[in-house]
């Protein structure tokens, strides 16, 4: 029975990442065209028509999905990138090639195995808890998968077998370990605060007061980190459409660039998860409180989670069409310069503050 | 508890298979390749052995950040493969027979000595390790951070002592024609 | 339930097979990952006899040889690119001499 609801859980947190993943996809699109005042993809799906009347309430939704731009996104996008040739560039191993999408997306989706994603609850007489892997060490182990994606792009880089690949690969690396850092550090602090590793307990004792209301200026730090980890927004240098061709991209089409996209977005919603979980309180409502134990409650709790989620992954995707983007010595300068001491400086304010307070 | 031996099998031969990975392949960045395999294997024998902290310490610093730190420094240099037939040599084969011979050797005497023990168990969470690492080891803790210091800037004058050395050079060359 | 034998044996065989590969392979970096390896071999051990005797004090050494790897990884590495920079090779054969 237990592993049955082991893999309850599984496929439960495998369905949510995907969804997320293809919810951002969407978002980003349609988004994206209206920032920039134009409409977007919206032809696939919006001429259905039938004249049978049973069928039409349902060609009325699909006509509507396909107005809004996800059927373009979701099914077409998906579909001819199943249908691409899929080549290895000469000259290169094509294990590596084929490696590379694979290291770029397996830690993230690792790093979703021990996020809860709702309170506990009982449900016919078993005690579950909605997190796959209870570790003590939960930040550790997203930290730690953090630094192991850095794989996926150094490599991905290497197996393009050019010299614009490489650079942008070794970049976007550098770019990757600078801002790790600063996330460490803003990491500590955070733990400092809460006491814990855990991240059942971190959300646990933010019922009363969020974690934003200790430290905003973490917050804005984890934030801005967390935008240059997944090389989004106006840290996007490494693969940038405009320059270096796609970056580390260059070499890759059809299903595995689709597999770097899909890490990508699975990473935003991951560090969307990241801020929600330690600063925004997880999911507990600023000043309503829940029965404990029931399944409505672990549903409700599981659904104000889902949309604090939701509103960052929406930050980050307008952030990311709204900034201009650095240029590689700005971002490195301010990783390293900027962000490292700043950081370095809270978390000794913070600790200085803890020892002088006593709680 | 079956479990826990077929996942200790599988686990070591993994290790094993990727440590002779990385000293048998000839291309330096699949040598890499099997290192980042071999230190997630260590990484999960850690975490058999209750050491928690111990498992994310080691893929971030080990994994994450000593073999990035190898995989750029491999990619830069864009090493050509050594031979296979080069690391046949006298050297080697009796470096070979040496060590394999001391490692037979010590297999009677470990398990002599340590029968099969039962495990006292100690759970390695961050909190008794951050206790012990700053009461009974804060010696060892400052030193170990004064070489970290002292790591970092060797580092960066061996970086930067090249450049102005070059740059002597090219001005001596450049002087004396 | 494993015998920490299982776990010495591991670590015995580990630590050989990265002392095989610093004697055999003559590329200066993958001399230094089978370093790496004979470290992770003793961090090992060093778990292992922590879990065996109940102290903590095992786990806090294989923090300080992780610490020790880390300084060794940057400076030696810096060494390999001066020397690859000033021969053209990483070979460890050819820097028996102690002069260019």
């Amino acid at each position: 029975m237990e592993f049955f609801i082991l893999f309850v859980k599984v496929f439960i947190v495998f369905n949510i990442i995907m969804g997320l993943s293809s919810m951002c996809t969407w978002i980003e699109r349609k988004g994206s065209a209206l920032i920039q005042d134009r409409i977007g993809a919206n032809r696939a799906g919006s001429y259905f028509y039938t004249d049978k009347l049973l069928l039409k309430p349902i060609f009325f939704f699909v006509r509507i999905f396909g107005i809004l731009g996800v059927i373009n996104t979701l099914v077409c996008d998906a579909v001819k990138a199943l249908l691409k040739e899929d080549y290895v560039p000469s000259g290169t191993s094509n294990f590596m090639h084929c490696l590379a999408p694979f290291m770029a997306v397996l830690p993230v989706f690792l790093a979703f195995s021990v996020i809860p994603f709702a309170p506990d609850f009982t449900l016919a007489g078993y005690y579950i808890r909605p997190q796959i892997a209870t570790v003590n060490a939960g930040v550790l182990f997203i930290f730690a998968m953090g630094s192991v994606s850095v794989y996926g792009v150094a490599l991905a880089g290497w197996a393009g077998n050019n010299k614009f690949s490489l650079l942008g690969g070794l970049r976007a690396a550098a770019q990757m370990i600078s801002y790790e850092l600063a996330m460490g550090l803003t990491l500590v602090t955070m733990i400092l605060i809460y006491g814990t590793l855990d991240l059942y307990e971190i959300i646990e004792s933010q019922k009363k007061y969020w974690g934003i209301i200790f430290q905003f200026p973490a917050f804005i730090v984890l934030f801005i980190v967390g935008m240059a980890e997944t090389k989004r927004g106006p840290f996007d240098l490494p693969e940038a459409e405009s320059e270096l061709v796609a970056g580390y991209f260059t070499e890759y089409s059809g299903m595995k660039f689709l597999l770097f996209w899909m890490g990508e977005f699975a990473e935003i919603a991951l560090f969307a998860i990241l801020l929600t979980i330690l600063f925004l309180g997880g999911w507990h409502l600023p000043f309503i409180e829940l029965p404990e134990g029931t399944w409505l409650s672990a549903l409700i709790g599981h659904l104000v989670f889902m949309g604090k989620v939701v509103f960052f992954c929406v930050l980050q995707i307008v952030i990311r069409w709204t900034l201009p983007r650095f240029k590689f010595d700005q971002l490195m300068s301010l990783g390293w310069k900027v962000l490292l001491p700043f950081s370095l400086f809270n978390l000794v304010l913070t600790a200085a503050f803890i020892l002088w307070m006593g709680k | 508890m079956i479990f826990q031996q077929v996942l200790f099998y599988l686990l070591s031969f993994l290790i094993i298979a990727s440590a002779l990975g990385v000293v048998i392949f000839p291309c330096a960045i699949k040598s890499t390749l099997c290192l980042i395999v071999t230190l997630i294997g260590v990484a999960a024998i850690f975490a058999m052995l209750n050491a928690h902290f111990l498992v994310a310490t080691q893929v971030i610093v080990y994994a994450g950040a000593i073999v990035v730190l190898v995989l750029f420094v491999v990619m830069l240099l864009n090493l050509k493969k050594e031979k296979l037939r080069d690391l046949i040599s006298f050297r080697s084969i009796l470096g070979v027979i040496l060590l394999t011979s001391l490692l037979l050797a010590f297999f009677p005497l470990v398990i002599k000595h340590f029968p099969s023990e039962e495990f006292q168990y100690v759970h390695g969470n961050a909190e008794d390790l951050g206790r012990l690492l700053f009461g009974k080891f804060l010696f060892a803790f400052e030193i170990a951070s004064f070489l970290i210091i002292a790591a970092l800037l060797g580092a960066i004058a061996l970086a930067q002592g090249y450049k102005t050395s070059s740059l002597e050079k090219r001005e001596a060359g450049s002087g004396s024609n | 339930m494993v015998p920490i034998s299982a776990y010495l044996i591991l670590s015995f065989v580990l630590f050989s097979i990265g002392a095989i590969g610093v004697l055999v392979r003559k590329n200066a970096i993958v001399v230094f990952m089978c370093i790496e390896l004979m470290l992770n071999a003793v961090n090992i051990s060093f778990v292992a006899f922590s879990q065996l005797h109940g102290n903590l004090d095992g786990q806090i050494a294989v923090f300080f040889v992780m610490v020790v790897a880390a300084a060794e990884a940057a400076v030696g590495l810096a060494i390999i690119i001066a020397m690859f920079r000033n021969a053209e090779t990483t070979e460890t054969t050819d820097f028996g001499e102690l002069k260019f």
